[in-house]
């Protein structure tokens, strides 16, 4: 190994945390001592990514506090020390540690809620693409309904959770009383309109649409989906599936329908 | 490449709707390259509108030229094709390293002043702008600790590297001042060694007195023994873009504003008295 090599390796285990002798690489200040020069770089390590960490999800300190959530974030770069150019990257193994670490594992709307806060932000970086309007499909032929298959926008992004975290969100975006943590199975969606990102929960039935269409199914297999089932009556799961299509295009979450 | 572009600002998220809204009068802004290297939406969106009202420079701080880690050239491919899209008047990063073996820590880590260190980041300096196929601008770094390897000054090793790989140079202001404090140097003599030639842009922002040290923090005005640096530095290099960093604790755009105008102020005055009339 080069001694630049070295020296690289050794200030970077020592700013990490680990005591390794960096001393004896280093000049000794005119003013004050080496190991208060060393902690403006181990301090600002930990300082700079706990402060990342904590403007995306600013909403789980707000849920668990904000000395809890120093510890979860201290945790956390101790597991997964960046290794991403971009400090923005660096949390994006958030919501795999807290459902594999033993301390964290026991409270999984944890992991659900950082994926959901992770997604939002996602959304409104996510590629753009042009938005579906009505006039696109009020050109389609009728006999033509059946056979068309929507694209969704590249920000759109389906969660099924299996705890209410999507509630546990909405009650900390809304500064409502929390709910109670409880084994929960849900579907939300996440995507952005213009330049702001919702999320909105979805029933069952709904989810299954969404599915199906991102599945590259067209109209007449999603109908025939949904009657088959058993979450619509056959005489309902046109008209079911058309008016969800309908707020979804309001909504922006298509870019493209094409005949399949 | 413009060789003066006027005085700019760090373009800031909290700052888009006043730009936009307002169009103040600023000459360029910087844009921080790793916040738009993202597929789409907000972040590029604003940035786009921008574009369209002023030129832009990209400053990054991930291409981490001096560390022993390979270049990387998804990062790098990443930046060439944002630079095809805005078409930056230039693009700068740091003169340090920011993490070894595939790790970062996010914070720009001096080098040592050395031989070995002057070929390893020469080399890849080449390597960097024969892919970006332009020149691009290294600035000096803030920096608390000194190495005993290095055998020659900051600005020595600053000055080879430049003239080396035929860089251009961004000088921090804020930063020659925060380093001549923490280790004891003269600012002037780091000013006057840096070839007039290689100098694009300067750098000026805030910092945090420590008592035996002080930290760049950029979360505060520009204090008076920088902007009486700033104002050597106009003597030495003339007519050089300028701008004002800021990244925490930011204030209002016309805050900053106003104290762009300080450093036009100083610029102007002394580019006046040194007219001549023959």
């Amino acid at each position: 190994m080069s001694a630049l090599a070295n020296l690289q390796q050794v200030l970077q285990t020592h700013i990490m945390g680990e005591d390794v002798q960096i001393l004896n690489e280093l000049v000794v200040p005119t003013k004050g001592t080496i190991d208060e020069r060393l902690e403006v770089y181990s301090n600002a390590y930990d300082w700079r990514l706990i402060d990342a960490l904590h403007q995306e999800y600013g909403l789980l300190a707000k849920l668990i506090g904000d000395e809890a959530f120093t510890e979860l974030a201290e945790a956390f770069i101790d597991t997964y020390p960046s290794q991403f150019y971009s400090i923005a990257k660096f949390s994006e193994p958030l919501a795999q540690f807290l459902s594999e670490d033993s301390a964290y594992s026991k409270q999984p709307h944890l992991s659900e809620l950082v994926k959901l806060i992770k997604a939002l932000i996602i959304s409104l970086e996510a590629a753009d693409a042009p938005y579906l309007n009505f006039e696109a499909l009020a050109n389609m032929a009728e006999q033509n309904w059946p056979s068309l298959c929507f694209k969704f926008h590249p920000s759109v992004q389906y969660f099924c959770f299996n705890y209410n975290s999507y509630a546990i969100w909405q009650a900390l975006v809304q500064e409502k009383s929390m709910p109670t943590m409880q084994m929960l199975k849900n579907h939300c969606v996440v995507w952005r309109k213009g330049l702001q990102s919702y999320a909105v929960a979805l029933t069952e039935a709904e989810a299954l649409v969404l599915n199906l269409i991102q599945q590259g199914f067209c109209f007449a297999d999603v109908c025939e989906a949904v009657y088959d089932k058993g979450l619509m009556a056959e005489s309902q799961a046109a008209s079911f599936v058309a008016n969800l299509l309908a707020t979804w295009l309001n909504n922006h979450l298509f870019s493209e329908v094409k005949l399949s | 490449m413009d060789a003066f572009l006027g005085f700019g600002l760090g373009l800031r998220p909290q700052h888009y709707t006043y730009i936009l809204e307002h169009r103040p009068a600023i000459d360029w802004f910087e844009a921080i390259t790793e916040d738009y290297l993202v597929p789409g939406g907000k972040p590029l969106y604003y940035l786009n509108r921008i574009r369209e009202l002023y030129p832009l420079v990209m400053h990054g701080v991930s291409l981490s030229i001096g560390s022993c880690d390979p270049l990387n050239t998804e990062y790098l491919k990443q930046v060439k094709v944002l630079a095809d899209k805005i078409q930056p008047v230039w693009i700068s990063d740091h003169l340090c390293w920011t993490g070894v073996d595939g790790l970062n820590m996010h914070d720009l880590l001096p080098l040592p002043y050395t031989e070995e260190a002057v070929k390893h980041v020469v080399d890849r300096v080449k390597q960097v702008q024969d892919f970006l196929g332009r020149q691009i601008l290294l600035e000096n770094v803030s920096s608390y600790i000194e190495y005993r390897d290095s055998n020659v000054t900051e600005w020595e090793f600053l000055t080879t590297i430049a003239e080396q790989a035929d860089c251009l140079i961004l000088l921090d202001i804020n930063n020659i001042y925060v380093s001549a404090v923490n280790h004891y140097f003269d600012p002037l003599d780091y000013l006057n060694a840096i070839p007039i030639h290689r100098v694009r842009q300067f750098h000026l922002a805030g910092h945090k007195n420590c008592g035996d040290y002080i930290i760049d923090t950029h979360d505060a005005p520009i204090i008076e023994g920088v902007w009486s640096l700033y104002a050597q530095a106009v003597k030495r290099f003339g007519r050089v873009a300028t701008m004002i960093e800021r990244d925490d604790d930011i204030p209002e755009f016309p805050v900053l504003f106003d104290e762009l105008q300080q450093a036009k102020k100083i610029a102007k005055n002394i580019w006046k008295e040194n007219v001549c009339i023959s």
